[in-house]
């Protein structure tokens, strides 16, 4: 699906324009700063790292020192240019708000194709895409895109806030910050417009990929290309459109409401009746004395200590316990996630160099990747496993390594792992070609079933009878089409 | 709805630029009505420049063929459309795969083809369509679905095997035979040579022979003549095996299309008559049917036109329990002379037909019956000589004949 590569892009110039147009805003509100001009590449690069990354490479085992890094990549030049702590403060926010909308972003690219995976439970012919729409949300679940509508509408209607705020606090604007905001205004939304489309079009693109539509090629560039057509009118209509004619603007109804208000809060005042008077000051009737003063005994003050060093200790062990289970259970996540890491820096060099290598048109040099990733839809499948030469490989660890590693056997074997195979589905291919494991599949595809999806951990021994059986099967698998 | 909500955002959104007076309020409001309200009503609109229809004309098969066919959807706005699809509803048995949906984008003043492959496996005529279409905008707001009436008729004919594929020998049908009276010698078939006598024509010297032979040889031609056949159809559904029904039915029919093809290219004329009854969707073809009543009937006509009115009838009849075919042979007999030869197509070769079939073999006929079903009653009449008037013959689909 080519439209995923654009997507983040379109969100960090959709993100890149609305932190400067806030940016802009706060250059208004906050007395001593100014909007630098190198700001801008700083937002909109950290922007562009975060929705790319967000998209292809952020998994929840992502550790936290990860977020850390890459925040700390766009922050640190700013303590250097920055000039005053106030501008510091300001340009941080702006910087990791640009960071963050885009993460929300690309986060969102990357769960539409998650998701979707459980479309491949369906037959094509149940898939359809036709009613994927607000009006027919109705008729099954809303629609996927609604994520990108709420932020449109939220950020649009923020831009608003700040203009009114900024008209109605009678800045003086010059001619140049006039246009600035004018540009990014206009910007923003079509920006935020054609991301909507793009969000739009992309979820169809997955949903026609497992009905298994038949697609008119360069679809999407005449998408885009009428769709462009469409926003230009749109946005020219709208800033040509006529303004402030309103016969109930605020100014206008503002006095009549206020005059409104104060004859309702300025009524006639109540009248007491006879006989309902309060009672006396002292003497009275219904006077109640004075609550006697005596010295409270010392027991009382030690039993109100007790209880307050006993509830304050209870109070800090629970604090400590909690503290602790939180450290513990983050810095196993954060452990976990931090072995993790080093290779999930191998895979964005990789994928950097990938594109740098398109881009300059260089000729693929390396073989791919040797690890069996989980399939994204929509990724071919001659894509998703190695080339290198199988012989060399080493003897498979686990019992999912050994699937891996059947599956690449059963590929060069002619028996592929589609994009719409499951692991059972595909052992139930493989059945069919072996002759002397048939039932060892089963066995063995359960026992996979078990690891790969189960609550508990197989005992040794089992897994060493699975792994016996897989290593049995490898070694036909291999020998398949040699003894004909 | 989802829409409801976001069109009641876009009504707040114009009450806050009324309120507050900004630019940036009134362009924000704008966009939402535009988004909202605006893009939505222009699309409805603008479908009504939609126009779809159908490319493939008149469309007839044999089972196993494939054919390509085609609708075309025109904008004649000129404005793009986002996304449209749409499906050609395509029966069962004409539907080789699971039929695509074909998704395509429409800019102004265009036009799309969508193809879909038809792979007859049965005989019948089948009606395609309507064809569904459905239209998107580019930010998944709303979709339109239409449904466009245009029903197209696909025939498919019977499978026509040559003779032999039905276990017949060459005998089962006439042809072309031996006139009594030599009058019309025909040109096209020598039958030899004789010594020349006075009053032959010199164009009839057959010089090599006369070479050969030292003496004047002339060419001795074959005097033929066309005769007049009918082929009779019984589609009683009582007169089948309920078990077989459908297998036996079928097979009749592909005798009697084979039969027909065959007694046609041989150049006799060739009339049909059936008690079967002509499915519904077989209106609209154009069929030189005579007579009324319960009995579908053909005048015997020779070429291939013929051949097409028989196998356009075969695609769409179906069997019936009112009629029996001793009506037609009962009608037959009392019309005499309408035909020399009688070809008669059944599933068993009951007593009370076979007596019919002798008593107009008596009438002057000459009777070929073809038993489509595995007994035959009468064995007697199985492989008799070639100028018997009445034999009986066995229809039987050879093993691979469909090949």
């Amino acid at each position: 699906m080519m439209i995923k590569r654009f997507l983040p892009f379109g969100a960090a110039l959709a993100s890149f324009c609305l932190v400067s147009l806030t940016g802009q805003y706060a250059a208004l509100f906050v007395q001593g700063w100014s909007f630098s001009s190198w700001l801008y590449p700083l937002l909109f690069t950290a922007a562009l790292e975060s929705s790319y990354f967000a998209a292809y490479f952020l998994t929840p085992q992502v550790p936290l020192l990860g977020r850390v890094l890459e925040l700390s990549l766009f922050l640190s030049p700013l303590y250097f240019l920055s000039a005053g702590s106030k501008a510091l403060a300001v340009e941080s926010l702006l910087v990791g708000g640009a960071w963050l909308l885009a993460r929300g972003y690309g986060r969102q690219f990357a769960e539409m194709e998650i998701k979707s995976a459980y479309l491949s439970d369906y037959p094509p012919s149940a898939i359809n895409w036709e009613y994927e729409s607000l009006e027919s949300k109705g008729y099954g679940a809303g629609p996927a895109v609604e994520y990108f509508w709420r932020r449109f509408f939220a950020f649009g209607s923020g831009a608003v806030v700040l203009a009114i705020i900024a008209e109605r606090s009678n800045f003086v604007l010059d001619s140049l910050t006039r246009v600035r905001l004018g540009v990014l205004t206009t910007g923003s939304l079509f920006c935020l417009l054609v991301l909507q489309t793009g969000a739009y079009l992309f979820r169809l693109q997955i949903l026609w990929e497992y009905a298994q539509a038949k697609i008119q090629p360069g679809l999407s560039r005449i998408w885009l290309k009428s769709l462009s057509v469409f926003l230009v009118v749109a946005l020219l209509a709208v800033n040509a459109a006529p303004v402030n004619y309103s016969p109930f603007s605020l100014e206008k109804i503002g006095p009549r409401l206020a005059g409104f208000l104060q004859r309702i809060l300025e009524g006639p005042a109540l009248k007491r009746e006879a006989g309902s008077d309060f009672p006396a000051a002292a003497g009275g009737p219904g006077f109640l004395p004075p609550p006697s003063e005596a010295e409270p005994s010392w027991w009382i003050a030690v039993i109100l200590l007790i209880y307050l060093l006993s509830a304050g200790g209870i109070v800090l062990i629970f604090f400590l316990i909690l503290l602790g289970f939180l450290i513990v259970e983050f810095s196993k996540k954060e452990l976990g996630g931090l072995r993790g890491l080093p290779k999930l820096a191998v895979r964005v060099f990789k994928a950097l160099k990938r594109v740098w290598q398109k881009l300059t048109g260089a000729a693929w040099a390396e073989p791919e990747e040797n690890v069996f990733s989980p399939r994204p839809a929509g990724v071919k499948e001659e894509f998703l496993f190695s080339r290198l030469r199988f012989s060399s490989w080493p003897e498979p660890r686990n019992i999912r390594a050994q699937f891996r590693r059947m599956v690449r056997l059963g590929r060069k074997k002619g028996v592929s792992f589609r994009a719409d195979h499951t692991a059972g589905e595909y052992g139930f291919c493989l059945q069919k070609k072996l002759k002397e494991g048939k039932n060892n599949i089963a066995l063995f595809i359960a026992g996979y079933h078990r690891v790969r999806y189960g609550r508990d951990r197989l005992g040794p021994n089992e897994q060493s009878k699975i792994m016996a059986l897989g290593s049995d099967l490898i070694k036909e698998i291999k020998n398949l089409g040699k003894e004909e | 709805m989802a829409l409801i909500k976001w069109q009641f955002l876009s009504m707040l959104a114009l009450l806050a630029a009324f309120l507050f007076e900004t630019r940036t309020a009134y362009n924000w409001a704008y966009l939402m009505l535009i988004l909202f309200f605006g893009l939505r009503l222009f699309q409805r609109r603008l479908t009504e420049q939609i126009a779809v229809r159908r490319l493939t004309p008149q469309l007839s098969l044999f089972p196993g063929e494939q054919k390509e066919v085609v609708f075309q959807v025109e904008n004649k706005s000129r404005l793009p459309f986002a996304w449209i699809s749409g499906l050609d509803r395509i029966p069962t048995d004409l539907a080789g795969t699971r039929p695509k949906k074909g998704v395509f984008s429409l800019p102004g003043r265009s036009r799309v083809e969508v193809p879909a492959l038809l792979t007859a496996r049965q005989r019948g005529v089948y009606v395609l369509g309507p064809i569904e279409i459905f239209i998107g905008d580019f930010f998944g707001l709303s979709t339109q679905r239409f449904l466009v009436d245009d029903p197209q008729t696909v025939l498919v004919y019977p499978r026509i095997y040559n003779l032999e594929d039905l276990n017949l020998t060459s005998a089962a049908v006439i042809g072309p035979i031996t006139a009594q009276k030599r009058i019309y010698p025909d040109p096209t078939k020598l039958a030899g040579v004789r010594p020349c006598q006075a009053g032959d024509p010199l164009r009839t010297l057959h010089w090599p022979a006369t070479a050969r032979t030292n003496s004047l040889q002339v060419k001795q031609f074959e005097h033929t003549v066309n005769v007049t056949c009918l082929l009779l159809l019984n589609l009683d559904r009582g007169d089948y095996e309920s078990k077989k029904h459908h297998l036996q039915t079928e097979l009749a029919v592909s005798t009697a299309a084979s039969l027909s093809a065959a007694l046609l290219r041989s150049g006799a004329a060739l009339g049909f008559a059936a008690n079967g009854v002509l499915t519904r969707r077989l209106a609209q073809e154009k069929i030189n049917l005579t007579g009324s009543g319960p009995i579908l009937r053909l005048r015997p006509r020779q070429g291939t036109a013929q051949l097409v009115q028989i196998l356009t009838i075969l695609a769409g009849i179906e069997t019936q329990k009112k009629v029996g075919f001793e009506t037609i042979l009962a009608e037959q007999s009392r019309r005499k002379g309408s035909a020399a030869f009688l070809f008669l197509v059944i599933p068993k070769d009951s007593v009370e037909i076979v007596s019919r079939a002798e008593e107009l073999v008596r009438n002057g006929y000459r009777v070929h019956i073809f038993v489509a079903g595995s007994k035959i009653r009468h064995p007697r009449l199985l492989h008799r000589p070639k100028e018997a008037p009445l034999q009986i013959f066995t229809a039987r689909e050879k093993e691979g004949a469909r090949l």
